[in-house]
């Protein structure tokens, strides 16, 4: 039997393209597998859905608008809801719909609102998008109840338009002037290359590298007191790296690793955590909480930095309250 | 019935898809249906279900045979007619379980677990279980799915103040044993807590729930009676925090026993806020300070200021 090429990019072996061999009924097959060409694109012209029947390895042919028709039909009476429509074939909701208890969709649908307040309205977007997928495959009854709010997340006005404001500064990709209030009493200069907006707690920070220094840096947006966009574009990239830490006592026997992290070595009453980092940033301060049973190795500036953050924790009082 | 706009055999290939999805079926409950739905109406053959169940397969299910230990039922273990959550999707489900720990009780974090592992589940995705894993292994946190009996056993035990004897899987002491009396069940960096107090512990106790092995419901009034005095027992603790303004201190997480605060202000305009605690909760209160990596001193009680003091002490002889 000669090959048959389907085109220039795809070649089956002939013993792989017969389904009448594989004792499978090969019309069904067409009508299922534009079922599961409509689950997979939701929406498809008549175009659309022969170039995809073409490639397949079984199919491999186009069909006129009738025979399209035929088999769009028989999915219909089965119970697929696939409009009348000339631009195309639409597959309105999933053939298998699930249901889910009431109190899942309910927390569902509260962590949205609670994310229409969140500052970065990047997760609330993700999540919107997620439970649109999830609002496809409900069934009819919790579909009319579970109601999306596609509306503008309500947030704090002006505190996202700032956050917006940096993250169109870190796509720039040129250097910033930064003030920044390092303390009550103390400003800042900074000389900073941008690199991303990033949420922590309750906090929003601007994380870049300093030109001068390349360590990285994580400014509170609540802290720029003022900032400049240089015309010079930015050079460094920031750089993975590995911590380690060693663990002691209880902890070293109840510790959980977080991701990214593995056991470097182990054994009675102490183990050393590798920790890698693919954006150059390590958060210190969350390895402070666990006191004297935590002692960072390596590398010199990290151990520097919980050197320092350890000293300012004791800072003698500056004077008498008032 | 055949129709020159149905194709029959795709409708009953199409309808065994559909019922194989709801439950598993034999050939003969297989044959009931076909008799009762009204466009087939006749019962088919094994050779031709086979055949129908082969067309699936081509398709992509994954449909085990009837065979013994099935109870001679066709089985759908997967089907590609779900919707493909994709690696952004499972990472988005990883940061909203985040943000839940923080706005949820421990109750609606749970809740929210079992919709997104169902959500996995059902996807049409070949690698469902690696996405659960996932899903769990990027959130740090635990699948509490085959503890819901205890779930349910400690939050009657919290709301109904019953001593409990349990069996505790240590990471230090191994397995131990000791009476223990709920107070609350709470939900933290992905793990689930039961908060209390134990027998000769004076402080309170947080244990994994994942780490109880056994429990028993015990009536010793005379345990249960100094742990119940234990666990209203709260001590004050006034700490000092230096060089951070209001707007700062409030963003930071103290934990829930931060009962005052007040901002002041030394002669050099240093901002600095006095904070009041009510806590039973020594060690918690300890890390939440530390954490905080804000300059600090605990003005009283005195143990708790020299248990800190030491504690700076030995932290910076690490790095001497």
């Amino acid at each position: 039997m000669p090959k048959r090429v389907l085109n220039r990019h795809i070649k089956f072996r002939p013993e792989e393209t017969d389904l009448s061999k594989k004792n499978v009924s090969v019309s069904a097959y067409r009508v299922l597998y534009i079922l599961l060409l409509l689950v997979r694109h939701r929406n498809l012209t008549l175009v659309e859905l022969n170039g995809y029947l073409s490639e397949n390895k079984y199919i491999r042919r186009p069909y006129n608008g009738e025979t399209i028709t035929k088999y769009i039909n028989t999915l219909r009476k089965a119970g697929c809801a696939i409009p009348r429509a000339n631009s195309g074939y639409q597959l309105l909701k999933a053939p298998m719909p699930l249901s889910f208890e009431e109190e899942q969709l309910s927390v569902a649908h509260k962590l949205l609102m609670l994310l229409s307040t969140n500052p970065d309205e990047d997760l609330h977007v993700s999540y919107q998008a997620l439970l649109k997928k999830v609002l496809w495959v409900l069934g009819e009854d919790q579909q009319q109840q579970f109601v999306l709010d596609t509306a503008t997340p309500i947030c704090f006005g002006s505190r996202k338009s700032k956050i917006s404001e940096y993250k169109e500064l870190c796509k720039d990709s040129l250097l910033l002037e930064i003030q920044y209030k390092q303390s009550a009493s103390h400003n800042e200069r900074y000389m900073l290359e941008p690199i991303r907006v990033t949420q922590e707690d309750r906090a929003v920070y601007l994380v870049g590298i300093e030109r001068t220094s390349h360590m990285q840096r994580k400014l509170n947006l609540d802290k720029i007191l003022s900032l400049k966009q240089l015309p010079y574009k930015t050079q460094s990239q920031p750089k993975p790296f590995t911590a380690s830490f060693r663990l002691t006592g209880r902890l070293a026997c109840s510790y959980r690793l977080y991701p990214g992290e593995t056991i470097e070595s182990e054994s009675k009453n102490e183990i050393v955590i590798k920790s890698q980092f693919d954006d150059g940033s390590m958060d210190l301060k969350r390895l402070l909480k666990y006191g004297s049973q935590c002692e960072v190795l390596s590398p010199e500036p990290a151990r520097m930095q919980m050197k320092t953050l350890i000293a300012s924790l004791s800072m003698p009082m500056p004077g008498a309250a008032v | 019935m055949k129709s020159d706009t149905l194709n029959t055999t795709a409708y009953r290939i199409y309808c065994i898809l559909v019922w194989l999805s709801e439950q598993s079926l034999s050939v003969e409950e297989l044959n009931d249906r076909f008799v009762a739905e009204p466009m087939i109406r006749r019962k088919l053959s094994d050779d031709t279900i086979w055949l129908y169940m082969n067309t699936l397969k081509e398709l992509g299910c994954n449909i085990s045979r009837p065979v013994p230990t099935n109870g001679f039922r066709y089985q759908l273990i997967s089907h590609p007619f779900g919707v493909a959550y994709t690696k952004d999707d499972v990472q988005t489900m990883v940061q909203v379980k985040r943000f839940a720990e923080d706005n949820l009780t421990f109750l609606e974090i749970l809740t929210l677990d079992r919709f997104f592992k169902k959500l996995l589940h059902t996807s049409s995705s070949l690698d469902k279980d690696r996405l659960i894993q996932d899903l769990f292994k990027n959130a740090r946190s635990q699948d509490y799915h085959e503890y819901a009996e205890m779930i349910d056993m400690l939050s009657q035990a919290v709301s109904e103040h019953k001593l409990l004897q349990i069996t505790y899987e240590s990471p230090v002491k191994g397995d131990t044993q000791f009476y223990f009396l709920p107070e609350a069940l709470c939900y933290e960096k992905g793990m689930l807590y039961v908060q209390g107090n134990q027998e000769n512990r004076p402080d309170r106790v947080l244990l994994r729930v994942d780490r109880i092995l056994d429990w028993q419901e015990t009536n010793r009034p005379d345990i249960t009676e100094p742990l119940l005095h234990a666990q209203t027992r709260r001590e004050d603790v006034v700490v000092k925090f230096f060089q951070i303004t209001l707007h700062d201190f409030l963003g930071l997480d103290l934990g829930e026993h931060l009962v005052d605060y007040s901002p002041t202000q030394d002669a050099n305009r240093e901002e600095s806020i006095e904070a009041v605690f009510k806590t039973n909760d020594f060690f918690g209160l300890k890390q939440k300070i530390l954490e905080s990596a804000t300059p600090f001193e605990v003005q009283k009680p005195s143990a708790f200021r020299e248990e800190m003091e030491l504690t700076l002490v030995e932290m910076k002889k690490l790095y001497a």
